[in-house]
Order: C-alpha cells, then sequence, then structure tokens
C-alpha cells in the first residue's frame, strides 16, 4: 500500500512528497500520476522535496520513478531534494548510482 | 446485446487468450534457452549460472563470452521492472554484452560500450539495467571487475573466509551518457568461490515479511563453499525455498558460481 502526502511550503517555494510505504511496480501508476501532477505545480520554481521517512520498501521499478523525478527536473527547470533516507535506503541508492545521477542533473552535468 | 452476439465475444476472448497464453510460453522458452547456453570450456575450476524468474519470464539475465586468450568474460543484470517489458529489454542488454565483449579489452570498458549502446534506448523508455562485468584469467588468477549499480560478488577463500573486496562503483547502464566504470581486482587462489548474485536473492521473503538478507547467504556460502558449483546452485535455491516456505517471490533470482 502506497499514501503520499503532497504540501506547500509557499513561501520557501518548497512543495514536498511525503512517500509512506511500499514504492514498487504494485504502487506506480498511482505513484507517477500524483508526481506528474505536481511537476505541473511547479513548473520551473522552486524546490520538491521527496520525503522517504515513511518508505518501507522500494523495487526497481520505484527506483525509475525516482529517477524519472530527477529527470523531469531538468526538463521542467524544478530543483529536487531528498529527505528521511534511511541507511538501507541509502545503501540501494548509493549501490545503484541514484545519488550520482542527482548531483549530475542538478549540476546540469548530465 | 444477443446471446448470440455474447456468446461470439466470448469465443474471440478465449481464443486471444490461449494466443497470448501460446506466445508467453514460447517466450519463456526463447528465455530459457537463451540464459541457458553452452557452458565455456575453461582451462580449470568451473562455472555455472542459473536464473529463477519470478513470473513466467523476467528481467534477471547472465551470460559467459570466452575470450581467445583464455579468458571468461562473465555478466550478470537486472533490468528494471518485471515480466515480459523487463524481458524484452534484457534481450537489449544481452546483445549489447555480446557485442561489446566482442571488441573491448576489460570489464570497464565493456560496460561503457554497453552504456553507449543502450543510453537513448533506455533513457526513452524509462528503464534502466544494473550489471556487474567481471573477467575471470585462470593464468594469471586474476578477477577483474566492474560495476554499473549491482552488488559485487561475494568471495569465499579456500580457507573459507569472506574476502573483503575493493569497490568498483559505476552507475547503472541507462541512468547518464558517457559513464567511465572504474574497475578493481583481486588475485584468487584454488578452490575459491566466486558467487555472483542478484537482488532477488537477498530479498527473497517470508510469509512474516522477514528479507532473506545477505548475511545468510553469506554464511550459506561458507558452509557450502568446497561444494561444486551446480551443487552450491542448488543448495543456495533449496535454501530460499525453505527460508520462504514455498512463497511466491516478487522478484527473479540469479546467480552466477566461478568455481576457482
Amino acid at each position: 500500500v502506497l499514501s503520499l502526502t503532497v504540501s506547500n511550503d509557499i513561501q520557501n517555494e518548497r512543495t514536498y512528497i511525503r512517500i509512506q510505504g511500499v514504492l514498487d511496480i504494485s504502487t506506480i501508476d498511482t505513484f507517477k500520476e500524483q508526481t506528474l501532477q505536481t511537476y505541473e505545480q511547479l513548473g520551473s520554481h522552486g524546490t520538491l522535496v521527496v520525503d522517504y521517512s515513511g518508505l518501507e520498501f522500494i523495487d526497481s521499478t520505484g527506483i525509475g520513478a525516482i529517477l524519472e523525478i530527477i529527470y523531469a527536473s531538468k526538463e521542467y527547470g524544478f530543483s529536487v531534494s531528498f529527505e528521511g533516507i534511511s541507511e538501507e535506503i541509502a545503501e540501494i541508492f548509493e549501490t545503484i548510482g541514484v545519488m550520482r545521477v542527482l548531483e549530475a542533473i542538478i549540476g546540469n552535468d548530465a | 446485446m444477443t446471446s448470440r452476439q455474447e456468446l461470439t465475444q466470448n469465443g474471440a476472448a478465449t481464443s486471444v487468450d490461449k494466443t497470448l497464453e501460446r506466445e508467453i510460453q514460447l517466450a519463456k522458452k526463447i528465455q530459457y534457452k537463451l540464459l541457458n547456453g553452452k557452458k565455456p570450456t575453461m582451462l580449470s575450476g568451473e562455472i555455472s549460472g542459473l536464473s529463477v524468474p519470478a513470473r513466467n519470464i523476467g528481467g534477471d539475465y547472465f551470460d559467459f563470452y570466452p575470450l581467445q586468450d583464455g579468458r571468461i568474460r562473465i555478466i550478470i543484470g537486472d533490468v528494471m521492472g518485471k515480466g515480459i517489458p523487463a524481458a524484452m529489454l534484457m534481450i537489449l542488454a544481452r546483445g549489447a554484452f555480446r557485442s561489446a565483449a566482442e571488441h573491448t579489452a576489460n570489464p570497464s570498458e565493456t560496460l561503457t560500450a554497453m552504456n553507449n549502446a543502450l543510453y537513448d534506448d533506455f533513457r526513452q523508455l524509462g528503464s534502466f539495467v544494473t550489471v556487474l562485468c567481471a573477467d575471470w584469467d585462470p593464468i594469471s588468477m586474476k578477477l577483474t571487475y566492474a560495476s554499473a549499480g549491482h552488488s559485487l560478488p561475494i568471495i569465499v577463500r579456500a580457507t573459507k573466509e569472506l574476502a573483503d573486496l575493493p569497490t568498483a562503483k559505476g552507475i547503472m547502464l541507462g541512468g547518464l551518457s558517457k559513464q567511465t566504470y572504474p574497475q578493481s581486482e583481486m588475485v584468487l587462489a584454488k578452490e575459491d568461490l566466486v558467487f555472483f548474485y542478484t537482488d532477488g536473492i537477498v530479498e527473497a521473503q517470508n510469509s512474516g515479511k522477514d528479507a532473506y538478507r545477505l548475511e545468510r547467504l553469506q554464511r550459506l556460502l561458507v558452509e557450502a563453499s568446497s561444494r561444486q558449483a551446480a551443487d552450491i546452485e542448488r543448495i543456495v535455491v533449496d535454501d530460499i525455498h525453505a527460508f520462504t516456505e514455498g512463497m511466491a517471490q516478487k522478484d527473479d533470482i540469479t546467480m552466477v558460481v566461478l568455481k576457482v
């Protein structure tokens, strides 16, 4: 089960996506639908903060969706940052290279 | 709708289902044959690979490519996603490996060539693949490896100790263009065991949602390391089944066993 909470901090131009539960092939369509709406609201302004503190499990499809957020930031022009990454998720991101893709895209080196 | 129309529609749907089922079975056969091709002849030691898809067909893959100087190039990979879409991309990755292995000098160059070949397609399809590529040289007894977002192999020494492998971190294939992949190496000794794997093994879950975990796999490999490659494969699969109590798994399970 996946639950996403999207909230806005207008003053600091930050939009938060808080992931609760499982991000895998069974929940990916909901996730993509909601993130797409968020990109459109953000446009080329501000920062999208993805909060992983409620994430229980992520599979390769879920990681693909996280990468899509990073690529979308380049396409739309907003910034991305990650919060609440557990040690386990950090290890997965580190092995696969998610953080290096983030650094490359945010640094406009990709 | 008349009952005749309903019957015709139901009949057509059944026929489509049967065709689809037949095609899935054929695709499964193709994938099985591609994964279980000829095992390379080695100057010494033995190598074996096994993949158990979670569904009919899967996105995991392994391959061996014998090089002219006696080295064997090994690859193991995990395509994002599951089922038929992942299997289609797995075939793409296999072709890129076969073509790259032919004209590249080492695992690092193979991964760069594969990423160059796959990047545009994978980016367009919103997918990626993690792979570990290694060269085994039975003359110098050296294992050279590079990773594109994939876990390093587990090495159990003939002395039953786990080896501490130097890292070799590159990012997944299809993530960024123009990538280089650092490689590392390790000298092995007779009777050492090298176990390459995909995360479906360590993430296999039982009914209580507990994961199989790396530590359990390492302990099992230390116990089984003196056995032959095919035995080690069977022991690992049996232990996963015992742990999961036959529960259907979400992810494919793939391994390559190199016994020096």
